[in-house]
C-alpha cells in the first residue's frame, strides 16, 4: 500500500515540476504525450509493486523467430 | 531542430567505440564459447568483418538526407502513416534494449558485487545518473564519453597486460575441431551483439558537424571497438579454455580475478569491472537518448526532456518484467536476438533505404521533365 502510494507521489512531484511551465505555455501536445506515458508507466510499476503477473512480450518473440535461430 | 548540440567526428568515433565495447564486453565471450566453443576467436573476427556491411548500409542512408535523422528520413522517405509505424518499431527495439541494459547492470551488480542489495534499488540509481546525462543533452554525453575514454583503455590494457602470463596456448587447440559450421553458427549469433544495435546512431549522425570525416569515424569506432572484442574473447579462451567461458555467466569478470603478479598484484577484478561500468553507462544513455529523441520526433513535440521520467519508469518496469529469470536471458540473448536485430536494424533501413533512393531518382527525374516542357 505505501508503496504505491510512494510511486504515485513521486509521480506527483516529477509531473508538478515538469508540467507547470508547459501549461504556462500552453503546449497542450506536450502534455498529452507526457500523461499518457507516465499514466502507462505508473500503472505497470504498481502492478509490479502487487505482485501481480505480467505476461512478458519476449516469449511471443521467442516464438515467432524459432525458425530463424539455429 | 530538438537537439542543438554539434559534435565533432572524433566524439563520434569515441562514443561509437566505446557503444561497440559496451555491454559486449561481459556477455559476448559466453556466447561466442557456447557456440564455437575453441574456435570463438575465429568466429568473433569473421562477424566484425560482416558487421562492416552494416554499418556501410548505415553510412549510406545517413548521407541520403544527411541534416534528419531516422525518424524524420522514415516519415519524408515513407509517409506519415507508415513513416511513423517504422519508427515505432525501431524506437520499441531500443526501448527494450535499453531495459536490457539496465537488466543486465542490476543482474552482474547483485549477483557478484552487491549481493544484499534490492535490483531495483540499483537499476535506479543507474537509471538517473543516465537520465541527468540524457537531460543535460548529446555534447554532454559526447565530452563525458571522450573524458573517460583514457581510463577505459587504460584499464583495458593494464588487463590484457596483466593476463599474459595465464595464457595457455593448449586451450586454443584443436583448431577447426568442430568444422566449419560451428564457426559460422557463433558468428551469426553475435551480429546483434553489438554490431547491429549501431544502427542507434542513425539518431545522432545529422549532429556531427563535419559531414565527410563521419563516414571513416563511423568504420573507424566499429573496427577497434570489434578487434577489442575479439582480443577479449581470444583471451579469456586462452586462459581459461572454451568450456570454462561458456559456463560462466560474467566469463570477463572471472578473468580478472585470475589476474595474479607475483602474488602481489591481485584479485583486482573490480578495477577491471570499472570498465564495462563506464562502457556500459555509455550505451545505456546513447539508447535512452535516442529512444526519447526519436518519440519526441514522432509525436513532433518541441523537446523530448520532457518524454525521460515517463521513460524511466517505463524502462524500469520493462527490465524487471521482462525477463523472469536469467536463463531466460541468455536463451534469448542466444537464439532470438540476432533474427531480431537483422529485422529492425538490417531489414527496416535496408527498406528505408531502398525505397529513398528510388524517390529520389524519381524527383529528379520529374524535375527534368517539367524543365523540358
Amino acid at each position: 500500500m505505501w508503496a504505491i502510494i510512494g510511486l504515485l507521489m513521486i509521480g506527483g512531484v516529477i509531473s508538478l515540476f515538469e508540467i507547470l511551465p508547459l501549461i504556462k505555455q500552453k503546449n497542450w501536445r506536450e502534455v498529452t504525450v507526457f500523461f499518457i506515458l507516465l499514466s502507462i508507466g505508473l500503472l505497470l510499476n504498481i502492478l509490479l509493486v502487487l505482485r501481480i503477473e505480467i505476461p512478458t512480450p519476449l516469449d511471443l518473440l521467442n516464438q515467432l523467430y524459432k525458425p530463424f535461430t539455429f | 531542430m530538438l537537439e542543438k548540440g554539434k559534435i565533432s567526428a572524433f566524439d563520434f568515433q569515441v562514443i561509437v567505440l566505446v557503444f561497440t565495447i559496451g555491454s559486449s564486453i561481459l556477455v559476448g565471450p559466453g556466447l561466442l564459447a557456447r557456440f564455437a566453443k575453441q574456435d570463438a576467436w575465429m568466429a568473433s573476427s569473421l562477424a566484425l568483418m560482416i558487421s562492416v556491411s552494416f554499418v556501410f548500409l548505415y553510412i549510406r542512408l545517413a548521407s541520403l538526407y544527411p541534416s534528419l535523422t531516422f525518424v524524420e528520413c522514415n516519415e519524408k522517405i515513407l509517409g506519415k502513416w507508415i513513416g511513423n509505424m517504422v519508427s515505432i518499431l525501431f524506437l520499441s527495439y531500443f526501448y527494450y534494449l535499453s531495459s536490457g541494459l539496465v537488466r543486465e547492470i542490476g543482474d552482474f551488480l547483485t549477483t557478484q558485487v552487491l549481493v544484499e542489495t534490492p535490483i531495483q534499488m540499483i537499476m535506479i540509481m543507474f537509471l538517473l545518473i543516465s537520465l541527468f546525462g540524457v537531460r543535460l543533452g548529446l555534447e554532454v554525453i559526447c565530452r563525458t564519453a571522450v573524458i573517460f575514454f583514457p581510463w577505459i583503455v587504460g584499464f583495458l590494457l593494464m588487463w590484457f597486460l596483466f593476463l599474459i602470463p595465464e595464457i595457455k596456448l593448449v586451450h586454443i587447440q584443436p583448431i577447426f575441431e568442430g568444422g566449419i559450421v560451428p564457426i559460422i553458427q557463433g558468428s551469426y549469433h553475435s551480429l546483434g551483439l553489438p554490431f547491429l544495435e549501431l544502427a542507434i546512431f542513425l539518431m545522432i549522425s545529422p549532429y556531427v558537424t563535419e559531414k565527410e570525416s563521419v563516414k571513416k569515424a563511423f568504420y573507424r569506432g566499429t573496427f577497434i571497438g570489434g578487434i577489442i572484442l575479439s582480443f577479449l574473447v581470444t583471451i579469456s579462451i586462452l586462459v581459461m579454455g572454451a568450456e570454462f567461458t561458456a559456463r560462466n555467466t560474467y566469463p570477463s569478470y572471472i578473468l580478472g580475478k585470475k589476474i595474479s603478479i607475483g602474488e602481489f598484484v591481485q584479485r583486482i577484478e573490480i578495477i577491471v569491472a570499472i570498465i564495462w561500468l563506464f562502457t556500459i553507462y555509455f550505451k545505456l544513455t546513447i539508447c535512452y537518448y535516442g529512444l526519447a529523441l526519436g518519440l519526441a520526433q514522432v509525436f513532433k513535440l518541441n523537446n523530448y526532456k520532457i518524454l525521460l521520467f515517463p521513460l524511466a519508469f517505463l524502462i524500469i518496469s520493462l527490465a524487471l518484467f521482462s525477463h523472469p529469470d536469467i536463463v531466460h536471458f541468455h536463451e534469448f540473448l542466444d537464439h532470438t536476438w540476432t533474427p531480431l536485430s537483422l529485422t529492425i536494424c538490417f531489414f527496416l533501413p535496408l527498406f528505408v533505404y531502398v525505397i529513398g533512393v528510388i524517390r529520389k531518382k524519381r524527383a529528379i527525374e520529374n524535375q527534368s521533365n517539367t524543365e523540358n516542357i
